[in-house]
C-alpha cells in the first residue's frame, strides 16, 4: 500500500514538471489550437442541426396522430352543455293565454291539467311492429314469432279512439337504456359527455319529469330496471319502490314477475291513495331478444305475457288515472340494441284513458300506422305531453313536442288547446335557447332558420291579441303549426350539434391513422440511416404537410358542407404521410421483395405478435375488461423468452447473470401485478387491493410501508446498477445518493403526512390538524423543485459518469495481455516493476449512465410523488424491473459486449425492436398497477391537490397526466436506454475491462494533464472517437423510439377502429369508447415523452460525452452532410425544425475542460452559466443565428426561479471566493448567499405560525438547492475524471478544493484501497431484496388470510362478499346442509329477524349475476335454557348461518351452491322479512314440501323463543299471564323421498339419528316451559304413495293427529314422546281458543302450494293471507284460522 | 474478478456447440412410438377412472382429477423413460429412476413459478389446485427429461433453450414437452373471456390446453420418428 502510495506521489511530481513544460509548448502552439477549436466549434453546430433536424422529423409524427385522433374525436364524441336551470310552477315561459292562473299544481301549473295519476309501464326493447297486426312484405312473408302477440294496444286504439291511441315512438341513438332513460325524462338528445355533468355519478342533474314530479309533491313509485335508481337516486317512495338487477340478461322472468306482483297490487282500489305516478320498467322482452333474439317462441310468450298483464291493468285503472305503454327502443334483427339502425330506433307508445280523452287529428290518423315509417312521434315528445297532462311545468332542457293526439279532445277539433300547448312548449325551447347561447355561443346561422320562425310566429300571434276579433279554428290550427314547426327545426338543429356521429370525420380519421401506422412500420423496417435521411425526411414531411393543408383548406372553403378545418387538416396529414413514405420509396431503402418485408429475427416476431394478439383482443369486451391481467400474461411471456434465451448462452457467467436479472425482472412485475384496481366489470372474480378496501378511495395505513420501503429500495437499486459498470462517478454519487435518496424520503414523509390528515391521526394530540395541508403542500412543493430545478440541472451540466485513477501495471508484461494484468490489486504491486498507469472507469457505460439519471431518477420523483402509495410501490417495482430488463438486453446482445475490432457496433434487434416494445407493455401495465382502468371513473381527481391548494392551468392537468400516465411516460422516458446502455466507448488502443479502460503507454502522455487540448481535438490525436458509432447512436435510438411509437399507435389505430365498427354495442360507453380514449391519450403522451424527453436527452448526453471526446462529426464529413445543405439552402426549414423540437440543446454549455486551472474554469463556467440562465429564463438560441425566441422554454412554478436566483447567488460567491484567501468563506458562501431566497417564497399567510414553518420550509428548501449546487460546481470544477479517490493524482483538485470540499480528503485516505475497480454484484441490495421479498410474501399471506373475514358486513340493500363456506354437509341424496361463517356487524344482528318470523337470506351467484333467496335453519342448541335462547341465539347468530339447499340437476343456483368449496366467499345481501308472525299465535299448521321445512323450523324456532320474550314481557307489564301455555304446532312435512326428510342414515342405523331438521324440531320440542312448542310432524313421501290429504290436514286443524303417526312412520323413526303429544292434546283448552290467532301456513314449491291451497298470487311482498283458498284446503271449514301462503 | 460476465458472454457463445450427436443415442421408431403410446394410454386410464370410478371430473373437482392424473402418470413416465437413459455403464436403472422421482417436484416448482409469473392466482385456495397441476405438467416436460438425461447440462439446453433435437430420443422428448408449454400457454387464452363457464377457473382449461398439447405433440413426435426412420432406411438401401 505505502509503496504504491508513494509512487503515486512521485508520479504525481513528475506529471506536475511535464505538465508546466507542456504549458510552455503550448503557448506556442496557441495559433494551432485556435484552429482546432474553431473547426470543434463548427462540429458541435452540425451536430445540433442534426439533433434537431431529427427531433423535429419524429415530432412530425405527433402531427400526424394527433390530426387524426382529432378528426376521429370530432366525429365520434359529441358533446353537449347541460344547463342547470329548472322549470318552476309559477314561472311559464310566455303570458298564458286565457283565464288559467298558472303557478298551482293541483290546476296545472301553465295549463290546465288533465290526469291526477299516471302509470307509466315500459316494456323494454318493445318495437314497434310488435305491436301492430302483421302485414306481409318484401322480406317477410309469413307472420314471424314475434308478431300478432300483444294485440291488444292496436284492438283498443281501434275500438276505442278516444279512449287509447298506438303510435310509433322514435328514439335517439344511442339506444340503450341508460341513455333512453335520459331522454325520457329529460326531453333532450344524450350525448356521450354530458359536458358540466359530473363524470363519476350517473345520475340525472338537469331539469327532467321525475325531478319535476317530485318538486310537485307527488309519490312516484318506481318498480323493475334498477337503472333507475342510478339516475334518480332517493326520487322514489322508498316503501312501494322495488329494483332489479338489470344485467341478467339469461333470466328472462324474475323481474318481470316481480314487478307483476308489485304493480297490480297497487293498482287496487284501496292501494291507490299511496302514490301519484306509477312507473314499471320490465326487462323481459329485451332479454328475451338478447338471449333468444326476436325470432324466438320465447318472445312470443313474453309478448303473449305483456299482453294479458296489460289486460289486467286497464281492468284496475281507475278514470282519472292516465296509463302510458311505451318501448324505450326497439332491437334489431339479433335482439340487440345501442346503435341507430331503423329496427333499433322504432318502438312503440300507447296511451290509455278511461274518461275519453284523446282524438285524432284527422281521418288519415284514425287507425295506428300501419308500420312504424308512417306518422312517428319522437320519443322526447313524451315528456311536454306528459308534464302538461299531469299540470307540471315542463323540464327545462326539452326539445319535444306535445303528442297531437293527447291534446286534440276526444272529437278531434280541439286545435286551440294543441295551439296553446304548443305555444307553451316552444316557448319554453326558445327560453332554453336563449340561455344555451349565453353559454356556448353557437354559430349564429345555424339558429337561424328556427329563430326566423320564432320571430314570424311571435308577430303573428301580437298582431292577432291586438285585434278584437277571437281565434277562428283555422287561425287556432295554423298558430299550432307554425309552433310545432319551430319546434321541429330547433329540433333539427339540435340533432347535428349533439347526436349523430359524423361517420365521413370517423373514417377520415382512421384513414389518417391507419396510413401513419403503415408509415411507421415502413419506416422502422426500412434501412435507413435517420441521421443520414433525417433532413431529407422532414422536408419532404413539411412539404407535404404544408400543401396538404393548402389543397384541403382550398376545397374546403370551395364546398362548405365538407367543413373547412376538417378538410384541410385531413389533407395535411395524408399529404404528410405521403410525402415521408415518399422520401423512403426514393431511397429505395425498404426490402425489395414483399416476403422480406417480414422480420426474420425471432425477437422481432416475440415482440409483433402479442402486440398485435392484443390489439386485435381489444374488439372483445371481455379481454378489455380483464386487459391488466393479459398485459401481465404477455409481460411474463416476454420474461420466459428472455430467459430461454439466457439459457441459451454458452458462457455460465453470463448466463448465470441474465437468469438472475430475468428473474428480478419477473418477480418484480408479479409482485406489482398485485396492485389492483377493479373494474365493474370484472368485480365478482377481482378484489380491488389499490384502495383501503373496494368501496373506499383512500390508502390503508399500512400502505405507507410501501412508501418507505421504496425509499429504502429504489435508491440503492439504481445506486447499485451504477456501481456494476463502475459509472457511479461524477454527478451519480451526490443526485442519486444524496439528493434522489432525499426525495425519495420525502415523498414517504409526505404520503404520512396525507394519511394523517385523511385519518385524523392528529385528533388526540395537542397538534393542531389544520396545519398539516399547508405543511404537506409545501412539501409537495418543494419535491419538486428538487426534481425539476436541481435534477433538472443536474441533468443538464453533468459530465460524463467517468473516473480516471492510477494502477500500477508490470511493465513487461504489459505490452502481452494488458487487459488480464490490469487487475490493479494490491498483489500486483509485488511484481519487481510497475509503472503508474491512468485507467478510466465507466467507459462500458458511458452514454447509458448518464442518460439513466433522467428518467430513473429525475422523472421518477414528481411521478412518485403524485402517485398514491400502492402505485408508487408498483412504479418502483416496474422501474427495478426495466433496469433489469436493460442489463439482459445488454447481455444477450454480442455487439455491446465484444470488445474486439473497431467496427462500429450496430443496435441488435434486441435492442432496437424487442426492447421498446417490451417497454411499451410494461408502461401499459404500470398504468393498471397505479390503480387506473380503462375507465373514466378510475381517474384519480386528487392527484392535483398534491402540490396545489386549488384548480390551476396549466398545472393541474399536468399532473393528472402525470399521475394517470405514470407508467408510460417513465417507460417512454427509458427507450433510449435500450440502445445507450452499456453501449461501451472505445479508445482506439488500450485495454477495455470490467468497467474501465486502461490506455497504453504512449497513449497516456495525450491524456495526462500535459495536454489540456487532448481531448479536445480527439480526432487529430492518436484517440479518435467512433464518431460514426456515435452517429449511430442517434440513428438507433430514433428506431427504437419510433418502434415504441409504433406499439402504442398499433393499440390505438384499433381499438379506434374497434370503437366506430361497435358504435352499436351495448358496452360501447362502458367498454369500448373509454379503451379508445386510453389508447389515444396514451400514444399522444408517450409519443412526446419518448420524442422529446427521451431524443432530446440523449442529444444532452452525446453532447456531454463530446465535450470530453470531441463531436462525432468529421469536418471532412461536413459537406458530406445533406443537414447542412440543407441549412444553407434552405433557412426556413431550419427556422421551422428548430420551433418543433422543442429542447434544442444550448449552444452554450458549461467547461468541461477539466484540467484547465481552476479560475478558468470557474470563469468560464460563471461566463457560460450566466448564457445558459438567460436561455432559462424564455430565451433560446437556435444554433444557426443565435437569436432568441421567447417563452418556449421555462421551468416549471418556483423550481425555476428558484434555481436561477440560487445559481446567481453561488456564482457571485464563487466569484469572489476565487480571490478570497479565506477558505471557509468558500464554504458558507453560497448557504448565506441563498438565505435571502427565503422570503422570496413566503406566501401570504396570515397566521405567524404558518408563516415561521413555511420560512422553515424555504430556507430548507434553498438549503438544498445550494447542496445541489455545490455538489454541481464540484462536479463542474473537479475535473471529471478525477475521481474522489483519487484526488492525489489530480493536481488540480489538490490545490483548489481541498478546503472546500473536506468530505472527499477523508476519502482519499482510501483511495488506493478503491483503486481496484472490482465487479459488485448488489452487494446491499441483495440482503435488503431478501428481506423485502420476505416480508412482501408473509405480508401477502397474512392478507390473504385476512381477506377472508374482511369486507363488508351483510346489509340488507347490497351483495357483500361477507361470507364463507364452513362446510356442507350432505343432509340426503338430493339436499345438503350449508354452513356459512359470516361476520355480521353488530347491527345487523338477526336476533330480532329469528323473534319474528319467517326471513331470509339472498344468495348471489357470482358468474350469472342471479340471487335467490334462502331461508336460514335456526341455530341448533338443544341444551339451550330458557333463560339465555336469546343471548346464545345472537352469540352463534354471529358466526353461522345455516342452510338447507336442494340441488337440482339444472338449477344454476343450486349448482353452485353445491358445488362450492368450503372456505370460498359466498355474497349476501339479506335478512329480507318474508312473512311477520302475528303476536299471540297459538296454534299452527305448516304444509311445508320438501326444503321448506326450513321456513317451518324457524317459525318453531321464532315461536319458542318468542315464547321466552313474550313471557318475560308478560311479566314486566303484568298483562299477560306466564302461565306457560304453550303453543302447538303441527307440521305436514312433504318430501320426495324418505331421506330427504330423515337424512341419508340407513334404516335400522342404531343411533337412530333423524337428521338435522328432525333433531332440532325435537330439540325446540323438548324446551321446558311457555318458550316449549309442541311439534307434531307428519312425513309424507312421495316414493310411499302417500301425499297430503284433506284429512290430514283436517285432523291437523282439530288437533287430532296422534293416530296419522304410525302407519307413516316405521318404528325406528316413531322418535315423538307420547306424553309431550298427550300434554298438547290435553291442553286444547277453549280458554286459548279464544286467545291468540291460528295460522295455517302453506310453503313450498309452486305446484305443492297449487296442489294445497290453489295458486300462489304474490301480493305486496311475499306472502299471500286469506285470499284465494282452493285446492285442498277448499274443502276444510277453516273458520277462525289464517291462511298464509309463504 | 475483472473479466465482466457481458464481456464475456460473446466469447463463449462462439464456441463450438457440444458435439451432441456422439453423446445422443436413438432409439426405434416402433420404441418411441410405444413410449408415446403407453403414456397416452396412461392419461386416458386417468381420465377414465376418474370420470367412471370416482364420477369426478376436470371441471367439477379439478384437484383430485389432476392428482389422479399425475399419479397414475408418474409411475408410467418415469419407469419408462428411465430404460433410455444415458451413460448406461455409469447409470443403473434404478438411479435413472431417482432421477425422475426427484425430477418430479422440482419441475414442478419450475412450472409453478412459470404459472405463477405468469397471472395465476396464489390465494390460499388455489393452493393445492396449483400444486397439482404443476405436478402433472412436469410430468409432460420436466421428469422425462430428467430420467433420462440427468444433469448433463448439454442435453437440457439442446432441448429446452435451443430446441434443437437430435436424434428420436430428443425428439420423444422434446416435442410433447413443448407441445404441453405451447398448449398451456392457449389454453389460458379463454379464461378472460365473459362466457361465465365453470371451465374458465385456473386450472381448468389450462389443464385442457396442456393435455391437449401434449397428446398432439406426441403425435407429432411419433410422425417425425416414423418419417425418420424410414428416410434412414431408404437412405441405408
Amino acid at each position: 500500500m505505502a509503496s504504491g502510495y508513494d509512487k503515486n506521489r512521485d508520479y504525481v511530481e513528475e506529471v506536475r514538471l511535464s505538465r508546466e513544460r507542456k504549458q510552455k509548448e503550448d503557448i506556442l502552439n496557441m495559433a494551432e489550437a485556435k484552429k482546432i477549436q474553431t473547426a470543434n466549434k463548427k462540429k458541435e453546430v452540425a451536430f445540433k442541426a442534426i439533433h434537431g433536424i431529427l427531433l423535429a422529423c419524429l415530432s412530425l409524427f405527433l402531427l400526424l396522430h394527433s390530426s387524426g385522433i382529432y378528426l376521429f374525436t370530432s366525429g365520434f364524441l359529441l358533446t353537449r352543455f347541460v344547463l342547470d336551470h329548472k322549470s318552476e310552477c309559477g314561472v311559464p315561459p310566455i303570458d298564458i293565454y286565457g283565464s288559467h292562473a298558472p303557478g298551482s299544481v293541483d290546476s296545472g301549473c301553465w295549463h290546465p291539467k288533465k290526469f291526477n295519476k299516471a302509470v307509466v309501464i315500459i316494456i323494454d326493447a318493445l318495437r314497434y311492429d310488435f305491436t301492430v297486426p302483421f302485414i306481409s312484405s318484401d322480406g317477410i312473408k309469413t307472420p314471424q314469432p314475434y308478431h300478432n302477440a300483444l294485440p291488444f294496444l292496436y284492438d283498443t286504439a281501434v275500438a276505442q279512439p278516444e279512449n287509447a291511441f298506438l303510435l310509433p315512438f322514435l328514439a335517439d341513438p344511442p339506444t340503450t337504456t341508460l341513455q333512453r332513460l335520459k331522454g325520457l325524462t329529460t326531453g333532450t338528445l344524450p350525448t356521450f359527455i354530458d359536458a358540466g355533468s359530473n363524470f363519476a355519478g350517473t345520475a340525472i342533474e338537469e331539469d327532467n319529469l321525475i325531478a319535476q314530479l317530485r318538486t310537485a309533491g307527488k309519490n312516484v313509485v318506481h318498480l323493475g330496471d334498477d337503472t333507475w335508481h342510478s339516475l334518480f337516486p332517493g326520487y322514489f317512495d322508498m316503501n312501494l319502490t322495488k329494483a332489479y338487477d338489470s344485467f341478467n340478461v339469461w333470466d328472462l322472468h324474475t323481474l318481470d314477475n316481480g314487478v307483476t306482483e308489485h304493480i297490480l297490487p297497487l293498482l287496487e282500489a284501496a292501494n291507490t291513495t299511496k302514490w301519484d305516478v306509477l312507473i314499471g320498467h320490465y326487462l323481459g322482452v329485451d332479454h328475451a331478444g338478447h338471449r333468444y333474439g326476436p325470432n324466438h317462441p320465447a318472445m312470443t310468450a313474453k309478448l303473449q305475457q305483456m299482453d294479458t298483464l296489460l289486460r289486467r291493468v286497464v281492468e284496475k285503472i281507475d278514470d282519472d288515472t292516465l296509463l302510458v305503454v311505451m318501448g324505450d327502443h326497439g332491437m334489431d334483427s339479433k335482439g340487440d340494441h345501442g346503435g341507430e339502425s331503423s329496427d333499433e330506433l322504432e318502438a312503440a307508445i300507447w296511451m290509455y284513458n278511461k274518461g275519453g280523452h284523446f282524438g285524432r287529428g284527422s281521418f288519415d290518423s284514425r287507425l295506428p300506422p300501419p308500420d312504424a315509417k308512417t306518422r312517428p312521434i319522437f320519443q322526447i315528445d313524451l315528456v311536454p305531453s306528459l308534464a302538461l297532462m299531469l299540470g307540471l311545468p315542463i323540464p327545462f332542457n326539452n326539445l319535444g313536442t306535445p303528442i297531437i293526439e293527447a291534446f286534440i279532445g276526444s272529437s278531434g277539433t280541439d286545435f286551440m288547446n294543441l295551439a296553446l300547448v304548443n305555444r307553451l312548449t316552444a316557448a319554453q325551447i326558445h327560453r332554453y335557447q336563449d340561455e344555451y347561447a349565453l353559454i356556448r355561443k353557437p354559430d349564429p346561422e345555424t339558429l337561424a332558420i328556427p329563430n326566423m320562425l320564432w320571430d314570424a310566429v311571435k308577430k303573428g300571434w301580437i298582431i292577432k291579441m291586438m285585434g278584437d276579433k277571437p281565434f277562428t279554428m283555422d287561425e287556432w290550427q295554423s298558430f299550432a303549426g307554425a309552433y310545432a314547426a319551430y319546434q321541429a327545426h330547433n329540433l333539427r338543429v339540435c340533432k347535428d350539434l349533439w347526436a349523430r356521429f359524423d361517420l365521413n370525420s370517423m373514417a377520415g380519421g382512421i384513414l389518417v391513422l391507419f396510413t401513419s401506422l403503415l408509415l411507421l412500420a415502413a419506416l422502422v423496417r426500412a434501412k435507413l440511416d435517420f441521421v443520414e435521411q433525417s433532413a431529407d425526411l422532414l422536408k419532404r414531411g413539411l412539404i407535404g404537410l404544408i400543401g396538404g393543408s393548402v389543397v384541403g383548406a382550398s376545397i374546403g372553403f370551395v364546398f362548405p358542407a365538407a367543413g373547412l378545418v376538417r378538410t384541410a387538416i385531413f389533407a395535411a396529414a395524408m399529404a404528410g404521410n405521403i410525402g415521408l413514405f415518399s422520401c423512403i420509396w426514393s431511397l429505395k431503402c425498404l426490402p425489395n421483395h414483399l416476403f422480406r418485408l417480414f422480420p426474420s429475427s425471432a425477437w422481432t416476431w416475440a415482440s409483433i405478435v402479442p402486440v398485435l394478439l392484443m390489439s386485435i383482443g381489444f374488439a372483445a369486451n371481455s379481454f378489455t375488461i380483464w386487459e391488466d391481467e393479459i398485459v401481465l400474461f404477455f409481460l411474463a411471456f416476454f420474461g420466459l423468452l428472455l430467459l430461454a434465451g439466457c439459457f441459451r448462452l454458452a458462457n455460465s457467467r453470463s448466463r448465470m447473470l441474465g437468469c438472475f436479472h430475468v428473474s428480478v425482472f419477473m418477480i418484480a412485475i408479479r409482485i406489482a401485478s398485485t396492485s389492483r384496481l377493479c373494474r365493474d366489470e370484472q368485480a365478482a372474480n377481482c378484489r380491488t387491493t389499490f384502495y383501503a378496501s373496494a368501496t373506499s378511495s383512500t390508502s390503508a395505513p399500512w400502505q405507507l410501508a410501501i412508501c418507505y420501503i421504496v425509499a429504502l429500495i429504489l435508491p440503492s437499486a439504481v445506486k447499485s446498477h451504477y456501481r456494476r459498470t463502475q459509472s457511479y462517478q461524477g454527478a451519480a454519487p451526490f443526485w442519486i445518493g444524496i439528493a434522489f435518496q432525499l426525495s425519495t424520503i420525502l415523498i414517504a414523509f409526505y404520503w404520512t403526512l396525507n394519511a394523517a390528515d385523511d385519518g385524523d391521526w392528529l385528533a388526540g394530540t395537542t397538534l393542531d390538524a389544520s396545519l398539516l395541508k399547508p405543511i404537506r403542500t409545501h412539501l409537495a412543493q418543494f419535491i419538486f423543485a428538487v426534481a425539476v430545478g436541481a435534477g433538472g440541472a443536474t441533468f443538464a451540466y453533468q459530465g460524463p459518469h467517468l473516473g480516471v485513477d492510477t494502477v500500477e501495471v508490470p511493465v513487461q508484461a504489459q505490452a502481452k495481455s494488458p487487459g488480464k494484468k490490469a487487475n490493479g490489486t494490491p498483489g500486483v504491486q509485488e511484481q519487481i516493476e510497475t509503472r503508474p498507469q491512468l485507467v478510466v472507469h465507466g467507459t462500458s457505460n458511458l452514454y447509458g449512465a448518464h442518460f439513466a439519471t433522467l428518467p430513473i431518477t429525475i422523472l421518477m420523483i414528481p411521478l412518485l410523488l403524485v402517485q398514491k402509495p400502492m402505485g408508487q410501490g408498483s412504479l418502483a417495482l416496474v422501474s427495478v424491473a426495466i433496469l433489469s430488463l436493460l442489463e439482459v438486453i445488454a447481455i444477450l446482445s454480442p455487439s455491446t459486449s465484444s470488445e474486439d475490432g473497431p467496427v462500429a457496433p450496430s443496435a441488435t434487434t434486441l435492442q432496437i425492436s424487442f426492447g421498446p416494445v417490451v417497454l411499451a407493455l410494461l408502461g401499459h401495465f404500470a398504468f393498471f398497477k397505479t390503480g387506473h382502468q380503462g375507465a373514466l371513473s378510475s381517474i384519480q381527481w386528487d392527484a392535483v391537490f398534491i402540490p396545489l391548494k386549488t384548480v390551476r392551468y396549466p398545472w393541474s392537468p399536468i399532473l393528472i397526466i402525470l399521475n394517470t400516465f405514470g407508467g408510460q411516460i417513465l417507460c417512454a422516458a427509458c427507450v433510449p436506454l435500450c440502445v445507450l446502455w452499456r453501449r461501451r466507448y472505445r479508445f482506439s488502443s488500450g485495454a477495455t475491462t470490467a468497467a474501465g479502460t486502461i490506455l497504453s503507454p504512449h497513449i497516456k502522455s495525450k491524456i495526462t494533464p500535459q495536454n489540456p487540448t487532448g481531448q479536445k481535438n480527439g480526432e487529430q490525436n492518436k484517440i479518435p472517437p467512433r464518431d460514426l458509432a456515435r452517429q449511430r447512436i442517434l440513428s438507433d435510438v430514433a428506431r427504437a423510439i419510433l418502434v415504441h411509437i409504433l406499439v402504442y399507435a398499433t393499440i390505438n389505430a384499433l381499438t379506434t377502429v374497434w370503437a366506430a365498427h361497435l358504435r352499436r354495442h351495448l358496452m360501447l360507453y362502458r367498454v369500448f369508447s373509454p379503451r379508445w380514449m386510453l389508447g389515444a391519450a396514451g400514444l399522444l403522451v408517450s409519443e412526446i415523452v419518448a420524442v422529446w424527453v427521451g431524443l432530446g436527452g440523449v442529444g444532452y448526453g452525446i453532447g456531454s460525452v463530446a465535450g470530453v471526446f470531441g463531436w462525432p462529426v468529421h469536418v471532412d464529413d461536413m459537406d458530406r452532410l445533406s443537414v447542412l445543405r440543407l441549412m444553407r439552402s434552405d433557412p426556413c426549414i431550419v427556422a421551422l425544425s428548430s420551433s418543433l423540437g422543442a429542447f434544442v440543446p444550448v449552444a452554450s454549455r458549461p467547461s468541461r475542460d477539466a484540467f484547465e486551472p481552476p479560475a478558468e474554469a470557474m470563469a468560464s463556467f460563471v461566463k457560460r452559466s450566466e448564457t445558459a440562465l438567460s436561455c432559462a429564463s424564455g430565451g433560446r438560441r437556435i444554433f444557426t443565428s443565435g437569436s432568441r425566441q421567447r417563452g418556449s422554454c421555462r421551468f416549471a412554478t418556483c423550481a425555476a426561479g428558484m434555481t436561477r436566483m440560487g445559481m446567481v447567488c453561488v456564482m457571485s460567491v464563487s466569484r469572489s471566493a476565487r480571490n478570497a484567501t479565506s477558505s471557509r468563506l468558500s464554504r458558507f458562501g453560497p448557504v448565506c448567499a441563498l438565505l435571502p431566497v427565503a422570503p422570496v417564497a413566503v406566501v401570504t399567510d396570515t397566521s405567524p405560525c404558518l408563516t415561521a414553518l413555511v420560512c422553515v420550509m424555504d430556507t430548507t428548501r434553498a438549503g438544498v438547492l445550494a447542496l445541489v449546487l455545490v455538489s454541481r460546481i464540484e462536479a463542474l470544477v473537479t475535473p471529471a475524471y478525477c475521481r474522489p479517490g483519487s484526488l492525489r493524482s489530480c493536481p488540480v483538485a489538490r490545490t483548489s478544493l481541498r478546503s472546500t470540499l473536506p468530505r472527499h480528503q477523508s476519502t482519499s485516505s482510501q483511495a488506493s484501497h478503491r483503486l481496484a475497480p472490482t465487479y459488485q454484484p448488489f452487494k446491499p441490495t441483495i440482503p435488503l431484496l431478501f428481506i423485502t421479498l420476505t416480508s412482501i410474501g408473509a405480508g401477502y399471506v397474512f392478507y390473504d388470510q385476512r381477506y377472508s373475514q374482511r369486507g363488508s358486513t351483510i346489509n340488507p340493500t347490497t351483495f357483500t362478499p361477507s361470507a364463507t363456506v364452513a362446510s356442507r354437509e350432505k343432509f340426503s341424496s338430493t339436499s345438503s346442509i350449508l354452513t356459512l361463517t359470516t361476520r355480521f356487524d353488530r347491527k345487523v344482528l338477526f336476533d330480532k329477524l329469528w323473534s319474528t318470523g319467517i326471513w331470509s337470506i339472498e344468495v348471489k351467484q357470482p358468474a350469472l349475476q342471479i340471487a335467490r333467496s334462502y331461508t336460514p335453519l335456526p341455530p341448533l342448541d338443544p341444551t339451550t335454557s330458557v333463560a339465555n335462547t336469546a343471548a346464545k341465539t345472537s352469540a352463534l347468530a354471529v358466526k353461522e348461518l345455516k342452510f338447507l339447499v336442494r340441488a337440482y340437476p339444472e338449477g344454476e343456483m343450486s349448482t353452485y351452491l353445491s358445488r362450492i368449496p368450503p372456505g370460498s366467499t359466498v355474497n349476501l345481501r339479506g335478512g329480507h322479512m318474508e312473512y311477520v308472525l302475528p303476536d299471540e299465535v297459538t296454534e299452527v299448521v305448516f304444509l311445508a314440501g320438501g326444503t321448506s321445512i326450513a321456513p317451518a323450523v324457524q317459525v318453531a324456532h321464532a315461536l319458542s323463543v318468542r315464547g321466552a320474550a313474550g313471557d318475560q314481557l308478560g311479566r314486566d307489564d303484568g298483562k299477560r299471564d306466564g302461565s306457560g301455555i304453550r303453543t302447538r304446532m303441527t307440521i305436514l312435512w312433504a318430501s320426495r323421498a324418505r331421506d330427504d326428510a330423515f337424512g341419508n342414515q340407513l334404516p335400522g342405523d342404531s343411533t337412530s339419528s333423524r337428521g338435522v331438521i328432525m333433531e332440532q324440531l325435537e330439540a325446540i320440542s323438548s324446551r321446558k316451559g311457555a318458550n316449549g312448542v309442541d311439534i307434531n310432524t307428519q312425513c309424507f313421501f312421495d316414493e310411499d304413495k302417500t301425499f297430503i290429504q284433506q284429512k290430514d290436514v283436517n285432523a291437523a286443524v282439530r288437533g287430532n293427529t296422534l293416530n296419522r303417526m304410525q302407519p307413516i312412520l316405521p318404528s325406528w323413526l316413531s322418535w315423538k314422546k307420547t306424553a309431550l303429544n298427550d300434554e298438547a292434546s290435553d291442553s286444547l283448552s277453549p280458554a286459548r281458543e279464544s286467545k291468540g290467532k291460528r295460522l295455517v301456513l302453506i310453503s313450498g314449491p309452486d305446484g305443492f302450494v297449487e296442489q294445497i291451497a290453489g295458486r300462489r298470487h304474490k301480493l305486496d311482498g311475499q306472502v299471500e293471507i286469506g285470499i284465494s283458498r282452493d285446492g285442498l284446503l277448499a274443502g276444510i271449514d277453516l273458520a277462525g284460522w289464517e291462511v298464509v301462503k309463504l | 474478478m475483472k473479466t465482466n460476465a457481458t464481456t464475456s458472454s460473446v466469447k463463449a457463445s462462439a464456441e463450438p456447440e457440444a458435439e451432441v450427436s456422439a453423446s445422443s443415442h436413438s432409439i426405434s421408431a416402433a420404441e418411441a412410438i410405444f413410449v408415446h403410446l403407453i403414456s397416452g394410454l396412461g392419461l386416458g386410464l386417468a381420465v377414465l377412472l376418474a370420470r367412471n370410478v370416482f364420477s369426478v371430473n376436470l371441471v367439477s373437482h379439478p384437484s383430485l382429477t389432476l392428482r389422479l392424473i399425475w399419479v397414475i402418470e408418474c409411475p408410467i413416465v418415469i419407469l419408462l423413460y428411465s430404460r433410455y437413459r444415458k451413460n448406461r455403464e455409469e447409470c443403473s436403472y434404478l438411479k435413472a429412476v431417482g432421477r425422475g422421482l426427484l425430477g418430479l417436484p422440482v419441475g414442478a416448482l419450475v412450472n409453478a413459478l412459470g404459472a405463477i409469473a405468469l397471472g395465476t392466482p396464489v390465494g390460499t385456495q388455489y393452493f393445492s389446485k396449483t400444486i397439482n397441476w404443476s405436478l402433472m405438467m412436469s410430468l409432460f416436460t420436466i421428469v422425462p427429461a430428467a430420467s433420462v438425461f440427468g444433469v448433463l447440462w448439454k442435453d437440457w439446453q439442446r432441448i429446452f433453450a435451443h430446441t434443437k433435437p437430435v436424434g428420436s430420443l430428443d425428439l420423444i422428448i422434446c416435442l410433447p414437452a413443448h407441445g404441453a408449454v405451447v398448449g398451456a400457454w392457449f389454453g389460458a387464452w379463454p379464461m378472460p373471456l365473459d362466457w361465465e363457464r365453470p371451465w374458465q377457473e385456473w386450472p381448468i382449461c389450462v389443464s385442457y390446453g396442456a393435455i391437449t398439447g401434449y397428446l398432439l405433440a406426441m403425435v407429432a413426435s411419433s410422425c417425425f420418428v416414423l418419417a425418420r426412420a424410414t428416410l434412414q432406411h431408404v437412405k441405408r438401401d
